[in-house]
């Protein structure tokens, strides 16, 4: 199934509305955990799969957009769905314009849920995928020799062979080598895919020194 | 040559008990002359003097037929009735100072002193007006002494009858006023001195059969006229009543619709929460339906979830309803236990939507109470809300109002809303109570001085008192209906 592998909390105080919402989604074959307070789900560990939160905005204690800046302040990255009893606009701004993925009105249709669920999944995945990425570069990265990582820094920039021995006093030979060892433990294979791969690092660039190149 | 008369015991009593007689009936009817306007207003007022001057008038003249002196008198007929129009004038201007909304005691002083003008003016005009072989001089003392207690016991009485709708109350005023009337008449017979200028013929040691039953006659007579009058005063008295008591209905009602207009939000969630639920499960089972094979067991407990969130809005649309209707009130045994989840599940979604968490702590098996349970709703919800909103300015502590129920030690059953908010002072406490007395820009100030009245007409008591540590409680006690929990 299309969900396997992956979670939705669902986070309404109304027992009933958790349960339809519970099942629905169980039907998808998607795992679901459900929770009637926010706090209930703050505390929860979650399990580190895709997943996505479908959250009612009136909550008793802390509401659904309470939830949702708690959320961020804390870098948990899950695409919410808010569902809300009496949406009204300046509410669901509010809302979007804080990463909510979409804003549904009780009662709302089920393949709308549903449609919003698989496309916040999705959205987790790549999410995850990519940060996951990050680490493993990161984690090439930090394998550079100090030396490596100047030379690094100094190519993305733009500088030849030559300006990068004359600025680091080595020979171009050296610096070759350097840069044939930074393109190996980075993975990247040309020129253009290592710039793309320190830039996703945001690795703080040096001068943009061809613009000095007479 | 003094002249001294002496007295019928039976006709001084029968004097006394017309002028207590009296004096209630005009009490009664002048008690309709403040609430009343127009010229409702003017015949009450005038009924009350009339009553008022004739039933001096009556008992002055039966006092004066128990009068027995050894020579005979007659009366001049102009001065007989001015004395009568003396009295009525001026008991009616008495009527007319006190009868007018005012809070200082000067209106009571007033009335109180025309009062007892109108019996002395009528006393000794009545004295006037006889004519016989003796001449009539006064004791000076004594007469200051029959102006004394006509004036203060009048006061007296007036201070008595208009603080009060108790019955025995007014009883006592009455008899307080006839005592004025009756002191008044015998303190000024013993002030007057009558000397004889010539010789006593048919010294009479009795009072004539003739005299006795003249006596009886104008008792008599004056006893039908209060009689017709406390009649009709009682008639006007239970339609004022029916009046009041329809009016009190009225304004419960259209402050409770009014009620529930404000709350429409959180109602409308209230309902519509089931709903997505119906709608939701609904969904469920068009899909499990396409399933194959199917599911008949997951579909048989969706439907359970269906009707069971179907009745689910509906219970909440028949508590509105009873809410809306316009209805006579309907005094019955109920559980104020039931009163109070009823009340409670129509304000839960607004309680909560402010951030306050509402408890509730009802005491099982309480007696039942004689009410009308959409009304007392009325008063919960009401006092919740004001717990509610008085919690808003509140951001240090927990927002909590707490519900309870319990028996009261005066034995009727006690309901206390107690919040955690600003909290009231000992001042304004009772202001709060007062209709249009409002801290909220968009409120009527209706919603306590509606409850205060819906209360009282059940035969409680409703009053506020602090929390020792914050907030206020808000309480309520109801008769019970003597037939306990069942």
């Amino acid at each position: 199934m299309k969900g396997a592998d992956s979670v939705v909390f669902v986070v309404d105080d109304d027992s009933s509305i958790r349960e339809a919402i519970k099942n629905l989604i169980s039907l998808e074959g998607i795992r679901v955990e459900t929770f009637g307070t926010a706090q209930e789900f703050l505390r929860s560990k979650r399990p580190d799969v895709p997943g996505c939160v479908v959250l009612d905005v009136e909550l008793p204690g802390l509401s659904g957009l309470d939830l949702q800046s708690e959320l961020a302040a804390h870098g948990i990255k899950l695409p919410i769905i808010f569902i809300t009893g009496y949406g009204d606009v300046p509410m669901s701004v509010r809302a979007m314009k804080a990463g909510a993925l979409e804003f549904l009105t009780k009662p709302f249709r089920d393949q709308d849920l549903l449609n919003a669920i698989y496309q916040a999944l999705e959205r987790d995945r790549v999410e995850r995928q990519h940060s996951r990425e990050i680490i493993e570069l990161r984690e090439r990265f930090d394998a550079l020799t100090s030396r490596e990582r100047e030379v690094m820094t100094l190519v993305v920039a733009g500088w030849l062979n030559k300006q990068i021995g004359f600025e680091l006093g080595i020979s171009e030979i050296t610096v070759k080598i350097h840069r044939g060892r930074v393109m190996n433990k980075i993975g990247a294979r040309s020129l253009a895919e290592l710039v793309r791969l320190t830039e996703r690092l945001e690795i703080p660039k040096a001068n943009d020194q061809s613009a000095k190149t007479r | 040559m003094v002249v001294t008369g002496t007295y019928d015991h039976y006709l001084v009593a029968l004097s006394i008990l017309v002028a207590c007689f009296a004096s209630y009936t005009a009490l009664d009817l002048s008690g309709h002359v403040g609430p009343a306007q127009g010229f409702a207003r003017r015949v009450w007022l005038a009924a009350a003097a009339l009553t008022m001057g004739s039933g001096i008038w009556s008992m002055h003249f039966v006092a004066m037929l128990a009068f027995i002196m050894p020579t005979p008198m007659t009366y001049d007929i102009g001065l007989t009735v001015l004395s009568l129009i003396v009295a009525i004038v001026v008991t009616g201007v008495g009527f007319y100072v006190i009868s007018r909304p005012s809070a200082s005691p000067l209106p009571l002083a007033l009335s109180g002193t025309f009062m007892g003008l109108g019996i002395a003016g009528m006393h000794y005009t009545g004295m006037a007006a006889m004519r016989g072989h003796v001449e009539l001089s006064y004791d000076p003392l004594f007469v200051a002494l029959s102006l004394f207690i006509a004036i203060g016991a009048s006061t007296a009485a007036l201070w008595l009858a208009f603080r009060t709708t108790n019955l025995g109350e007014k009883l006592g005023a009455a008899v307080v006023m006839g005592l004025a009337v009756s002191g008044m008449h015998y303190t000024g017979m013993r002030a007057a001195i009558f000397t004889a200028h010539g010789p006593l013929h048919e010294a009479r040691l009795s009072a004539g059969l003739d005299q006795t039953n003249l006596a009886l006659a104008v008792a008599g007579f004056t006893f039908v006229i209060l009689a017709f009058a406390s009649v009709a005063s009682l008639f006007e008295r239970k339609r004022a009543e029916e009046a009041l008591r329809q009016a009190q209905a009225e304004l419960a009602h259209v402050t409770r619709v009014m009620t529930l207009g404000e709350l429409t939000a959180s109602i409308s969630h209230e309902v519509n929460q089931p709903i997505a639920a119906i709608v939701t499960n609904g969904q469920i089972c068009l899909r499990l339906l396409a399933l194959e094979p199917p599911r008949p067991d997951d579909m048989r407990a969706t439907v359970e979830r269906i009707i069971t969130d179907g009745n689910r809005a509906s219970e909440v649309i028949q508590r509105i309803r009873a809410l809306a209707k316009r209805s006579e009130p309907q005094m019955v045994s109920l559980d104020i236990n039931d009163v109070i989840r009823e009340a409670v599940l129509l304000m839960r979604r607004e309680v909560l939507s402010q951030g306050v968490s509402l408890r509730t702590e009802l005491a099982p098996a309480l007696p039942h109470v004689h009410g009308d349970r959409v009304q007392l709703q009325q008063v919960v919800i009401n006092l919740l809300i004001n717990g509610v909103e008085a919690m808003a300015p509140i951001t240090d502590r927990p927002r909590v109002i707490l519900v309870r129920s319990g028996l009261h030690e005066t034995g009727q059953v006690h309901v206390a809303v107690q919040d955690s908010g600003i909290g009231i002072d000992s001042k304004t406490a009772e202001k709060l109570f007062s209709a249009f007395f409002t801290t909220k820009p968009t409120g009527m100030g209706m919603g306590l001085s509606i409850s205060r009245s819906i209360i009282r007409v059940h035969g409680g008591r409703l009053w506020a008192s602090p929390n020792p540590d914050h907030g206020a409680a808000f309480q309520f006690t109801v008769p019970t209906s003597g037939q306990g929990a069942s």
